[in-house]
């Protein structure tokens, strides 16, 4: 009970942070001070109705001192990546390059590493930092070296994603956004994912080597069984075949048998275009 | 605060925009003339109905009958059967991947066949073509597209010109054109140098999701042949014309597919629509006369050329013409993507290529026909209802990115809107008002209307908070936000009252069982949505949650009743305790504190007036020592 009670007191601190109240911070707690110190021990918090925090805190391992590189490899990468934009328009190249250095990071975004990006393109460390906190692929904390990710939008719903990421998370033994005690897997919820034809479905993003190993694969018709499975090859070290899961299946095609496209496509007829 | 950096944002725009001018970038098209006003106005009203990126009804301009009236009659088809097209009908051979993808499979299929002609055919050719075919675009709007790529500028002011393909595909339900660009890549390319030339771009983009990582190596690999073939670059196909193709991606955002947010992305910057006009037409991507196409009207265009605009329009009714992939997800018996003819009923197109609806089509409670942000179709409107823009249209909602979601009649239909509504509160970008605060009203209201924990006027309040977001955002997301609530309001009302009426009866029948004696008042169910509350550590954890949630709130604006979160308003009501209530003395003090202070003047009868409070009691007036408000059952 008592415990119970301690914890809702500091989800009150929680929100106090989070919208700036200091009323709530005045009920509280007894100076403001006391308050960012018991935040700091909280660790990376999230609020509730948010997926992700959009603020930074200083950790031992997050934090502005330790220093991130580019490797002499992805620096190439850094070179054709920024290659595509025209040359006063480098900014462009952050979402691809914010996308590289969390390869290399190992699946997540550190702060030095979003310095580095403002550095290489020329603009604020706050440019970066407001790409990176938008789009929602950015991890700015740890993720598992197999980053699982359910797609919970309505057509994965309603064919059972919900039992999907049940069956993911009692059987990894962690809640969601959490990452197992080995560090090996953690599991997400994606809105949409494009694969609505095969639902339901998730992604694994794997991280386990790097920019040049990096794979981010489709797991489609999929049951709480077979998503196990899935997970356990990885665990062994295994690649599973991605896409379809259903045998039955040719990627996006009906199950059982194709009712289009039976035949050897042939080229269309094309009219004679000097007449036209 | 937040308005001064938005004046700021825009600002810089602005300067940006000049710096553009200044440094008079790249230019090897430019016959200094400046542009025609009289086009540049054409381009301005044409496209802002083009840029609805977001599957949507019907562009602003053109307002949907209102609900009471009956919506006008299709108008009557010339041909009366649709579908069952043939395999030498179909545009994308390779949608299910079993043949090669790449140039050599592409080649065989009849890609890049005479490719050379068409480009030399020139701008107004190409142009003149599609307008001919009759071709909507492919992204949810269905504007006219050889209407919008001829709004760009005839001839440069110094500005080069860009094409942007949206392969942002994340409308839920949507997965066509993923199908388009990993396995048939090179329709895709070949079309971007097709519309390239229609809109005189020298230079063109592929903005392509980020998940779709996969799908991007396939493309890249494709692109990269393209080139080594002569295709693109310099010269391209021969034909004298120099087209370069990029591919840029982005990392998880649904407002992306915004065109204007897209290119603010595409600019590596927050995908936050731009205010317009200026229209992309005029200055889209780094300040540059820009057209944002869909995947699918792109890739279709050179087989439309090679075959002819008379055998595209032969497809579908009037000024629906051609052929168009649909995905079919849900519960189906097999879902799967085809392309079949425009103009194709809902119930053939279910019936003949995913094996029916799971248990039969009188199993069919409700299809979603176009994508997450079209409203939902009730069986009998299923019943007949052809797959094309207008008539989808005449049954107010829309065919949108032609994304069949199919419900049957095991599925919780509010729980289904529900999630939408939560999806679009997770991807509201945060800029305009309406919709960052409006779209989590929404999702907090329909959780409570999937348990019926409501009163029956909060229907109409929902409805209201829609009519609210719709038409007040700077883009189409608030409306794609507002839209299926309405359409579950719509066709659906009677179960969101039997739902409230439900959970009034076992209100009733649980307090009765309750003990009454110490109860309190308290606001209930303000955690989890939908959770039943009954824990004595629950007081506390009410307003903790209050504070917590201060930010996501309107009442942090004052202590008005008018900004009280709306269902505070109507939730407050009886909490069934016992005498653990007495014990902290801190809790009550803190509970009594805010009741006083916040709900006091909205007290009213609980959710469906089944309890009553004393109102003396509760004020305390006559127990001054001790908060011990009486619940008086009716």
């Amino acid at each position: 009970m008592l415990r119970q009670v301690a914890s809702r007191g500091l989800a009150v601190l929680r929100g106090a942070a989070a919208s700036q109240r200091t009323c709530a911070a005045r009920v509280f707690s007894s100076s403001s001070s006391d308050l960012h110190e018991q935040i700091r021990r909280l660790g990376p918090l999230s609020r509730e109705y948010s997926t992700a925090l959009n603020l930074h805190r200083n950790t031992t391992d997050n934090n502005p001192e330790v220093p991130f590189e580019f490797t002499q490899a992805n620096l190439e990468r850094v070179k054709e990546v920024l290659s595509h934009y025209p040359k006063n328009y480098k900014q462009s190249g952050i979402i691809p390059l914010l996308d590289l250095a969390q390869q290399q990071n190992g699946g997540w975004l550190s702060i030095s590493s979003m310095n580095k990006i403002a550095e290489i393109v020329g603009v604020a460390p706050i440019r970066v930092y407001e790409v990176a906190t938008f789009y929602s692929m950015f991890n700015r904390q740890k993720v598992g070296t197999y980053h699982l990710l359910v797609c919970g939008t309505t057509p994965c719903m309603l064919r059972g994603s919900r039992d999907i990421e049940a069956a993911l998370l009692k059987h990894l033994g962690v809640d969601r956004n959490e990452v197992t005690a080995d560090g090996k897997f953690s599991v997400g919820e994606m809105e949409c994912m494009g694969c609505c034809v095969n639902a339901p479905m998730i992604v694994v993003a794997d991280y386990s080597n790097g920019v040049e190993g990096f794979t981010y694969n489709y797991f489609e018709d999929l049951t709480p069984e077979r998503v196990v499975e899935i997970v356990e090859a990885y665990r062994k070290g295994e690649k599973p075949k991605h896409g379809t899961q259903n045998p039955e299946r040719l990627n996006c095609g009906p199950a059982g048998g194709l009712t289009t496209l039976l035949g050897e496509p042939k080229p269309p007829p094309c009219r004679d275009l000097s007449a036209c | 605060m937040m308005q001064k950096a938005q004046l700021r944002c825009k600002s810089r725009r602005r300067t940006r925009v000049r710096e553009v001018h200044d440094s008079g970038l790249v230019l090897d098209i430019c016959d200094l003339v400046g542009q025609d006003t009289q086009l540049k106005k054409v381009g301005c009203s044409g496209s802002g109905a083009a840029v609805r990126a977001f599957s949507a009804q019907a562009p602003p301009a053109a307002p949907s009958p209102p609900a009471g009236t009956p919506p006008p009659p299709p108008p009557p088809p010339e041909k009366t059967q649709f579908g069952g097209l043939s395999d030498e009908d179909r545009i994308f051979t390779n949608v299910y991947g079993q043949h090669d993808p790449f140039l050599k499979g592409a080649l065989k299929r009849g890609d890049w066949y005479q490719t050379k002609e068409l480009v030399q055919k020139g701008t107004d050719w190409i142009v003149n073509e599609m307008k001919k075919s009759g071709l909507r675009g492919r992204g949810g709007a269905g504007f006219p597209s050889g209407l919008k790529w001829s709004f760009m500028p005839k001839v440069s002011d110094g500005r080069p010109s860009y094409l942007v393909v949206n392969a942002d595909e994340s409308e839920p339900g949507t997965c066509k054109d993923r199908e388009i660009m990993r396995h048939d890549p090179h329709k895709l390319i070949e079309g971007c140098l097709i519309a390239g030339v229609g809109m005189r771009a020298r230079a063109g983009y592929i903005y392509i999701r980020g998940e779709y990582v996969n799908e991007r190596r396939n493309l890249q690999r494709a692109l990269a042949e393209a080139y080594e073939a002569g295709y693109l670059g310099k010269n391209a196909c021969g034909s004298g014309y120099d087209f370069d193709l990029h591919i840029h991606y982005g990392a998880g955002a649904y407002i992306c597919g915004e065109e204007t947010a897209l290119l603010e992305s595409l600019e590596g910057k927050q995908g936050k629509p731009r205010l317009k006009p200026p229209f992309p037409a005029n200055a889209g991507l780094y300040g540059c006369p820009t057209t944002v196409t869909n995947v699918e009207t792109v890739a279709v265009s050179p087989t439309i050329l090679r075959r002819g605009p008379e055998w595209f329009a032969s497809f579908g009714r009037k000024n629906n013409s051609g052929t168009k992939l649909f995905c079919i997800s849900g519960h189906v018996n097999k879902p799967c993507t085809v392309e079949e003819e425009m103009s194709i009923s809902l119930r053939e197109l279910i019936e003949r290529h995913c094996g029916g609806v799971r248990g039969g089509w009188d199993n069919l409670l409700a299809v979603i026909p176009g994508g997450s942000s079209v409203p939902l179709l009730p069986k009998n409107i299923c019943d007949d209802v052809i797959m094309d823009f207008d008539a989808l249209k005449a049954v107010q909602s829309g065919l949108g990115t032609a994304a069949v979601i199919v419900m049957d009649k095991s599925t919780d239909v509010v729980d289904a809107i529900a999630r939408l509504s939560y999806f679009y509160k997770h991807e509201s970008c945060g800029q305009c008002t309406p919709c960052r605060e409006g779209s989590p009203w929404l999702w907090h209201m329909m959780e409570r209307m999937k348990v019926g924990n409501a009163k029956l006027e909060e229907i109409d309040k929902l409805q209201e908070v829609t009519k609210q977001i719709e038409g007040h955002t700077i883009c189409a997301l608030g409306d794609a936000a507002a839209w299926p609530v309405q359409g579950l309001i719509r066709h659906f009302r009677p179960e969101l009252e039997k739902r409230i009426h439900e959970y009034a009866k076992r209100e009733v029948e649980l307090t009765r069982r309750a003990r009454i004696s110490n109860a309190a008042i308290i606001a209930r169910r303000v955690t989890a949505p939908g959770g039943m509350v009954e824990s004595t550590a629950f007081q506390l954890c009410i307003i903790s949650t209050m504070f917590a949630h201060g930010n996501d709130y309107p009442w942090r604006n004052g202590r008005d009743s008018t900004t009280f979160p709306l269902h505070f308003q109507y939730d407050v009501c009886v909490c069934r305790s016992n005498d653990s209530m007495n014990r902290g003395g801190t809790t009550n003090y803190a509970l009594v504190t805010f009741l006083r202070s916040w709900v006091q003047p909205n007290i009213r009868d609980s959710a469906n007036q089944i309890m009553r409070t004393d109102k003396q009691d509760y004020y305390g007036v006559n127990d001054s020592k001790r908060f011990q408000p009486r619940i008086i059952l009716k």
